[in-house]
């Protein structure tokens, strides 16, 4: 969903802002573009989004929007499950809970009690609280928690981040999103510390498990855009849903990717196949939403995943079919440790 | 099923009418039932309303599917009669918020629950049950399976209100009041993924398996049932009877399991 293509009063039926931000200057602002939305004062984000009675799966027609104040760490050390680029320091900021995307697989519906968003409106405490480990390369991915392009018209979070990383040498960003919102941050020059990565999978997954996001069709178009204006841009077929379509659906993903895009200024293509922590897991199959939360995965350490040998085979055909188009080294895999 | 938590006898009136429900006699409430309806009545504050909403859900445990409805007059600002749907409940500082997860034409309001009837103007409305409701109630059903409505019946004039402009206020607000409980009861979940049919069979199965087993072959008609959105084809349960070790019967429920999943 490029919320640029939609009215905001359809967006979020109920605004409930803490009453502590409720002056903030970014609260009115996002305020004003929800007009038609009814406003509920709150004293706590966590009175509404860690209420323990709710569903899940039923909010999910009806996401509502939290405004909050984020109370220190405003940096958590990346997870085991994603890939940290082999930055000493590599952080994640929540600068939002919550997704406006509904992707079945996310590991968010597995983590959350609710499928509302939180924004959190004070972000200069995020730069602050980071400055401090500034000294050495450092890598924030700013889009973890979240999708922060897709909903870059409410508060325009990554251009934010864009332009405070600029004057920083060592901060390194990853933007990662499944939206087609390049437009929203086009007027921006390109910065070699920041990576765009954009999250594809086949059309037909789309359909199946990537409720309310972009087709492919215009995240390329995104793309396309992006690389245009000389961003570095990682492309991430992660994850990869393994089932007896993927020989027919992921293999010419690629060669749908590179007939659009030049495989020459791609900076990165990035390929796992699914893995979650079983905990997760295990909520997700409570919403009885989707089938992907019930296959057989095999688990092991608390993860599940199609285990080693599988994952290995769907890598190596992925990464086969990629090299027709790009040199091993700008290609990384995701693979469970032994 | 529809539960109606409700402060007093001239409120309920027109829903007792209106579900054509009748009196019961099970607990030490007062309390009406027709097919799909229970509506008992708590009487005045938030204790009795904690009480009575305990008693009737403790004894009728209600599902996912069900619905709790909370409908009385209130102090409020704004013209007498209009209806209101309640997004938040505060008592002493402390407040609820229902999940209003469907589209209505109704005014939301936050509403306070007093310990005793209160002439002080608010924004808000003003009763003397709802937090207490949502508080028991809270136990049994999720945020978006309890709605309150109040309609205004005073500007914070208590002592104006008689039974009968209770009673007169109540059954004007029925139809909306039924067309709010549709609206409602539309975002609700569907059913289990596996039919009743079918669940039946899998216990069957489930007799000769393992818990683990048979969590693995749930999990296995579950997947087979949303990815392939149809019926689960024909299980033939006769080796899970016939196989006598434990390893021929494991190595047929990995076989189906593998089928189910492909």
């Amino acid at each position: 969903m490029n919320l640029s293509k939609f009215s905001h009063a359809e967006l979020f039926s109920h605004l409930y802002i803490e009453e502590e931000v409720k002056d903030m200057p970014l609260t009115k602002e996002i305020a004003k573009k929800f007009s038609k939305s009814k406003i509920i004062l709150i004293k706590h984000y966590k009175d509404i989004f860690n209420r323990p009675n709710q569903d899940f799966g039923v909010q999910c027609k009806s996401k509502n929007l939290i405004l909050a104040k984020k109370d220190a760490p405003f940096l958590y050390k990346g997870s085991f499950y994603s890939d940290g680029f082999e930055f000493e320091n590599f952080f994640y900021t929540p600068l939002v809970l919550g997704c406006l995307y509904d992707c079945q697989y996310c590991y968010l519906s597995g983590m959350y009690n609710s499928a509302n968003s939180v924004l959190f409106v004070n972000t200069q405490d995020f730069f602050q609280a980071l400055s401090p480990f500034l000294d050495k390369p450092t890598l924030v991915a700013i889009s973890y928690d979240t999708d922060t392009l897709a909903i870059e018209s409410l508060a325009s979070l990554t251009k934010q981040w864009i332009i405070y990383a600029k004057n920083q040498p060592n901060l390194h960003l990853e933007v990662r999103t499944k939206s087609a919102n390049f437009n929203a941050i086009k007027s921006l020059a390109s910065s070699d510390s920041i990576v765009l990565a954009w999250t594809l999978s086949p059309q037909q997954t789309i359909d199946l498990y990537e409720h309310k996001t972009p087709s492919l069709k215009s995240r390329l178009n995104s793309i396309k855009q992006a690389i245009d204006s000389n961003w570095q841009v990682r492309i991430c077929i992660d994850p990869i849903i393994y089932n007896k379509d993927f020989y027919s659906l992921y293999p010419p993903l690629i060669d749908e990717i590179f007939d659009a895009i030049d495989a020459d200024k791609l900076f990165e293509l990035t390929l796992g196949s699914f893995r979650m922590s079983s905990t997760h897991l295990k909520n997700i199959k409570k919403l009885k939403r989707s089938d992907l939360a019930f296959y057989p995965y095999d688990v092991n350490n608390n993860i599940v995943s199609y285990g080693k040998t599988k994952e290995q085979h769907i890598l190596n055909i992925m990464l086969q079919k990629a090299m027709q188009y790009l040199p091993k080294s700008r290609i990384r895999t995701w693979q469970l440790q032994s | 099923m529809l539960y109606f938590i409700i402060a007093h006898s001239a409120e309920a009136q027109p829903v007792v009418q209106h579900f054509k429900m009748q009196r019961v006699y099970k607990f030490s409430y007062t309390m009406f039932e027709a097919d799909n309806v229970r509506l008992i009545i708590c009487n005045a504050g938030i204790d009795n309303a904690m009480m009575a909403t305990s008693v009737l859900l403790a004894h009728y445990i209600p599902t996912n599917n069900d619905l709790l409805i909370n409908i009385g007059i209130c102090g409020a600002p704004g013209e007498i009669g209009t209806m209101l749907l309640v997004h938040k409940i505060t008592h002493n500082h402390h407040s609820y918020f229902p999940d209003i997860l469907f589209k209505h034409d109704l005014q939301e309001i936050s509403l306070k629950t007093v310990d005793m009837p209160s002439a002080n103007i608010s924004d808000n409305a003003v009763d003397m049950e709802a937090y207490g409701i949502y508080k028991a109630a809270s136990r049994f059903f999720k945020a978006h399976q309890m709605i309150f409505l109040k309609i205004i019946s005073d500007n914070f004039q208590p002592e104006s209100i008689t039974k009968e402009t209770a009673k007169k206020l109540i059954s004007s607000k029925t139809a909306i009041m039924q067309n709010t409980i549709n609206q409602a009861l539309n975002v609700f979940k569907k059913d289990d993924i596996l039919s009743s049919q079918e669940i039946e069979l899998i216990k069957i199965i489930a007799k000769k398996l393992t818990k683990t087993q048979n969590d693995a072959l749930l999990d296995a008609c579950r997947y087979y049932k949303l990815h392939y959105k149809k019926p689960l084809p024909q299980i033939d349960i006769q080796p899970f009877m016939t196989k006598t070790t434990k390893q021929q019967r494991s190595t047929y429920l990995n076989e189906l399991i593998q089928i189910l999943t492909r």
